[in-house]
């Protein structure tokens, strides 16, 4: 089973190929279809009496997908076996939403702060962000990357201690 | 006359000046920093000198380095595209200084039109309406200022532009953090951190007027565009002409941008910017340099903007006066960035695994990234400016929809799916909006709901095709016999 997931959504799917035909199981559901591929890299799918031509390509844990109109990057979880990957972000710990620069830690390891409190400044592509508090705590872990560091997209920013 | 001009910038805009003096048949040097080394503009020019690191302080920042290549390569022009040196009067008058000619206003002009709180008051005195605000230089007691004024307020840097640098303050708590963050934006994205307040306008339209002066005094105006599609207080749709206004108030709001630029002792192109809300219309600010979105107006208008730039950089007068200008049709631009709509329009940085661009009558492309390409997060995540042309407004979005739906971009999350939807979206095709359309229609916007259509072509990639799309992706290139030199500083 992989977990592909977009947005705020997740499905849980499954593909058979057998020759140019496959099966494709979402959440339960069952769907049965063909494919080719064109010369230009491009594959044609037909499934429930449509064609569609469009483009894929897989990079580590990432698709790319243009179908339709529309440019998507899908994340993909290979070999889930059941729904557990679905459990909450623990609002405890903040990572970077985003690839940049360190600009100013606010706070230092082990303060007390409030819901709000600005924690950590991030820059990328000359636009601040502004990671706070997501409630009243003590920091128990901030990051120890310096002022001016690269941060990349989901590293550890801060950890608030357990209630 | 010029014969060659160095591009201090990079990207589309780069891509875009580089074009207009192959048409002039003047040469083309472009600088680029060391991660920009295989760009689309590198590529493009004539020559290209390497001026440096990623940091733009130490290339596309460095008067220096842009100066000293300049010399080396023999240019007798510097063209600043906008952003970086742009609107950097310093920089003008250090170019001018070096013997070179700058394309663009007067250092003086630059000036005193990037000075917020001066121009404003330049404007106040030449009779051009102005939003009520802090009187030059914030100085003194702030909150009772701000009091004077009156809540909401906007506070803005007074070297701004861009929309950085700018907070709005709701109530008196958020006043200072609003200043603090507002100051360091300020400072690193202009190196001055010294503010204005206004009153803000809750309901506005952004309406800028095209300005193009020569120097002998001649100014005209190529007619309006609207930008109130923005998010972060940063456009990403613009079409002229503008929806919203009559031809009387075209005319109205023309002659006032004329009476401004004229004030400023004007020459070149430049834009004055102006909100719109009830009927007023009030000065916001004048914006020295080429505009991101010059292309609408060069569609409905039929001149080319970045050519006149030259022409009257190097003395040459208008051949037109404004009785001859027309707007013609509709146009429409959609600014492609690398940016996820669903996350606060956060940047995504990435590879260009593919593109494909969008083709047809009336389509055109002005694109600074090409496949195999890395996006990286050390500078603006603009990747492309998608312009139409078509008779008329509702013509002219629904080729915008065709054009979008046919542009492909692999590799990173990017704005297309969103721009789409706003094409679809009731209140753009009818006309309705100000510049809160994105927060009143699309606050919680998320990707659609796979259809099982996409999750079946996804789980079809196999690394077989990847090979393939990416070994097919060198054959694309265009950029396979690069027929410039290049040399290090």
């Amino acid at each position: 089973m992989d977990k592909i997931t977009l947005g705020s959504n997740s499905y849980m799917s499954k593909l058979r190929r057998s020759g140019s035909e496959f099966t494709l199981s979402v959440n339960g559901e069952t769907f049965a279809g063909t494919y080719s591929k064109k010369s230009n890299g491009a594959i044609e799918v037909s499934m429930n009496d449509t064609n569609s031509i469009g483009f894929s390509e897989k990079n580590g844990n990432e698709i790319y997908v243009f179908l339709n109109g529309v440019n998507y990057v899908l994340k993909r979880e290979s070999g889930v076996l059941k729904d557990n990957a679905f459990e909450e972000e623990s609002r405890d710990t903040v990572l970077s939403p985003i690839t940049g620069k360190l600009l100013d830690k606010k706070v230092e390891s082990g303060d007390l702060v409030s819901k709000g409190d600005v924690v950590v400044i991030l820059e990328a592509m000359k636009m601040e962000h502004r990671l706070k508090a997501p409630r009243d705590g003590k920091l128990s872990k901030l990051t120890l990357a310096q002022i001016g560091d690269q941060i990349k997209e989901g590293e550890l920013m801060f950890e608030l201690e357990e209630e | 006359m010029i014969k060659k001009i160095l591009i201090a910038n990079r990207g589309e805009i780069a891509c875009r000046i580089i074009r207009a003096c192959n048409e002039m048949s003047i040469k083309a040097v472009a600088v680029y920093s060391d991660v920009d080394v295989d760009s689309p503009h590198v590529l493009m020019a004539d020559q290209a000198v390497n001026i440096g690191s990623a940091n733009p302080s130490e290339s596309y920042l460095n008067f220096d380095k842009i100066i000293n290549a300049a010399k080396e390569t023999g240019a007798d022009a510097i063209h600043p595209g906008y952003g970086f040196l742009s609107e950097n009067g310093a920089f003008a008058q250090y170019v001018k200084e070096s013997d070179l000619i700058f394309i663009g206003p007067e250092a003086d002009t630059i000036k005193s039109m990037g000075d917020k709180a001066e121009s404003k008051q330049m404007m106040f005195e030449a009779g051009v309406p102005t939003i009520p605000g802090s009187d030059g230089e914030l100085v003194g007691n702030i909150d009772s200022i701000a009091r004077d004024i009156g809540y909401p307020l906007m506070v803005k840097a007074a070297a701004g532009g861009g929309g950085k640098g700018m907070r709005v303050v709701r109530n008196e708590g958020e006043l200072d953090s609003s200043i603090e963050a507002a100051k360091n934006e300020a400072r690193n994205s202009f190196g001055n951190d010294t503010l204005i307040l206004e009153k803000f306008l809750d309901n506005p339209r952004h309406i800028e007027v095209q300005i193009l002066g020569d120097k002998n005094g001649n100014i005209v105006h190529l007619y309006e565009r609207e930008c109130s599609i923005q998010r972060r207080h940063q456009k990403i749709i613009e079409e002229s002409p503008s929806p919203a206004i009559t031809n009387k108030f075209r005319k109205k709001m023309g002659e006032a941008a004329v009476k401004a630029a004229k004030a400023a002792n004007y020459s070149n192109a430049g834009t004055v910017e102006f909100l719109y809300q009830e009927g007023e219309f009030y000065f916001l600010e004048m914006n020295t340099r080429l505009q991101v979105e010059h292309g609408v107006t060069e569609m409905v208008c039929g001149i080319d903007i970045v050519k006149w730039q030259i022409r009257v950089a190097q003395g040459e007068s208008l051949t037109f006066s404004q009785k001859d200008i027309k707007q013609r049709g509709h146009s429409i631009e959609c600014r492609i960035y690398a940016e996820d709509p669903s996350r606060g329009f956060l940047p995504t940085p990435g590879f260009i695994r593919k593109m494909i661009l969008p083709e047809g009558p009336g389509v055109r492309n002005d694109v600074g990234v090409s496949e195999a390409q890395e996006i990286t997060s050390s500078y603006d995540p603009l990747l492309a400016k998608l312009v139409v042309w078509d008779s008329d407004r509702g013509s002219a979005i629904q080729r915008m929809d065709l054009a979008l739906s046919n542009f492909v971009i692999l590799g990173l999350i990017t704005n297309q799916p969103f721009l789409r939807d706003i094409m679809k979206n009731e209140s753009f095709q009818k006309a309705s909006f100000s510049t809160n359309f994105i927060d009143e229609n699309f606050k919680d916007w998320d990707f659609p709901a796979l259809d099982p259509q996409v999750l079946a072509l996804a789980l079809l990639s196999s690394k077989a095709s990847q090979a393939q799309i990416s070994s097919s992706a060198e054959s694309y290139s265009p950029w396979s016999n690069n027929r410039g030199w290049r040399q290090g500083v």
